[in-house]
């Protein structure tokens, strides 16, 4: 086996595995966990693969509110102000 | 941002953000970026994102499930592995079980399908029948478990031993049990469970199968009963009714946009509310609509609803659908 066709065939088993295992916890899951499983192990994957960052993941799931009261200009008083804290809170 | 108010504003006041693309500046943002936009500015629209989202990333197949295949399942099963079944209102996994069970020559016709509903005074029976069926390869189902939580122990036990003293190849045992009410309470032993290939089947949400649903709760006995007054008038209203009950729990599924409050419509309504259709059917010779539609929408199903808005919503749909024009 080349190392090459040994790469593509981990990448096969890697992916068959993840997806069958994610089936298998999946039967057992109510509708409404069946996203909320699916997302956490794509993040978990994704920070893996170095796609996107765990600090970002976790102000995802944390919704960083920033608490200085920075002005809220005019043209984007559309936005509610309960918003705005979380929009600033990206920064 | 402030450059771009103008686009931004569009964006935010756009039905489904997350599908649209995003102002100049941001064009660029990963996917990601793009959830905490959203996460920040438009929640609503998160469930839809992230859907999107593990789509792109792992695939399609993770977000979009096949729909459930009982021969598949067998497959998947040994002596030693239990299949758990979690039961919603409206599904029955016991056909499953029993189209399998026929196809690898288990019926209850012949003795080599045990089903078991538990309740008062099946506790030795039930154990006992384990045991058996684990000798002689029999398949058990054991039905509603969530009734007798002080046997489900001896049950786990039981399960064990037999297990452990060389169980027949043919033996598969079954339970099928309710979901506590409460998340925290914890009724099924834990090795049942780390055991047990876990199967949650829910029904499908929508107007169709609810109809259908509602539809099975009046058998042939109902319709034979109807004969004795007034058939055609009893089939037509009974439709309007399964349709306003189909109508009214989908409504549910919008949370306070479907329903200002939480409201429990069951199919005990349903039901009631189809022996009243027969009384009244009885009784009058002139189909009383407005009264039919009185006692269901302030009476039977009106009795569960506490808000103005609700119970005007409500009555509109009877008002609809238990008419005269029904015929």
């Amino acid at each position: 086996m080349t190392p090459r066709t040994l790469k593509v065939r981990v990448e096969k088993l890697t992916e068959s595995i993840t997806f069958e295992c994610f089936n298998y916890v999946r039967a057992g899951a109510l509708d409404r966990h069946k996203l909320i499983i699916a997302t956490m192990l794509c993040f978990r994957i994704c920070v893996r693969k170095n796609i996107i960052s765990a600090k970002e993941v976790e102000s995802l799931i944390k919704k960083e509110v920033s608490m200085d009261e920075k002005h809220q200009s005019e043209s984007l008083k559309f936005i509610p102000e309960t918003s705005w804290g979380a929009v600033r809170g990206l920064e | 941002m402030e450059s771009e108010a103008l686009q931004w504003r569009k964006w935010y006041s756009e039905e489904k953000a997350e599908l649209v693309e995003l102002p100049r500046a941001f064009k660029d943002a990963s996917l990601f970026h793009r959830l905490l936009l959203l996460r920040a500015m438009r929640p609503d629209r998160l469930t839809g994102a992230l859907t999107q989202f593990v789509s792109e990333n792992l695939g399609i197949e993770y977000v979009e499930q096949k729909s459930f295949d009982i021969f598949q399942l067998y497959a998947e099963t040994t002596p030693r592995t239990t299949v758990f079944f979690v039961l919603f209102p409206g599904v029955d996994p016991t056909p499953d079980v029993e189209k399998i069970g026929k196809a690898n020559g288990k019926s209850i016709a012949d003795g080599t399908f045990i089903n078991i509903s538990m309740g008062q005074g099946q506790e030795i029976i039930a154990l006992d029948q384990l045991a058996d069926a684990g000798k002689t390869g029999k398949w058990a189902m054991f039905q509603n478990v969530h009734l007798m939580e002080g046997w489900l122990k001896d049950f786990e036990r039981k399960l064990e031993i037999v297990i452990e003293a060389g169980v027949h190849p043919e033996f598969r045992s079954f339970i099928s049990s309710e979901p506590p009410p409460l998340p925290d309470q914890e009724l099924i032993p834990e090795s049942i469970l780390q055991n047990a290939i876990k199967i949650a089947n829910e029904a499908p949400q929508d107007l169709k199968s609810n109809l259908r649903r509602a539809f099975s709760k009046f058998d042939d006995e109902q319709f034979e009963k109807a004969k004795s007054h007034k058939l055609t008038e009893y089939k037509a209203i009974l439709f309007g009714l399964c349709m306003y009950h189909s109508l009214i729990v989908g409504r549910k599924k919008f949370g306070s946009q479907g329903w200002s409050r939480l409201y429990n419509f069951n199919d005990g309504d349903l039901t009631i509310c189809g022996d009243v259709l027969h009384n009244y059917l009885t009784k009058y010779d002139k189909v009383p609509y407005a009264d039919l539609a009185y006692i269901y929408g302030e009476i039977m199903y009106g009795g569960h609803i506490t808000d103005n808005w609700d119970r005007r919503t409500n009555n509109t749909y009877l008002n609809v659908l238990i008419r005269p024009e029904i015929l």
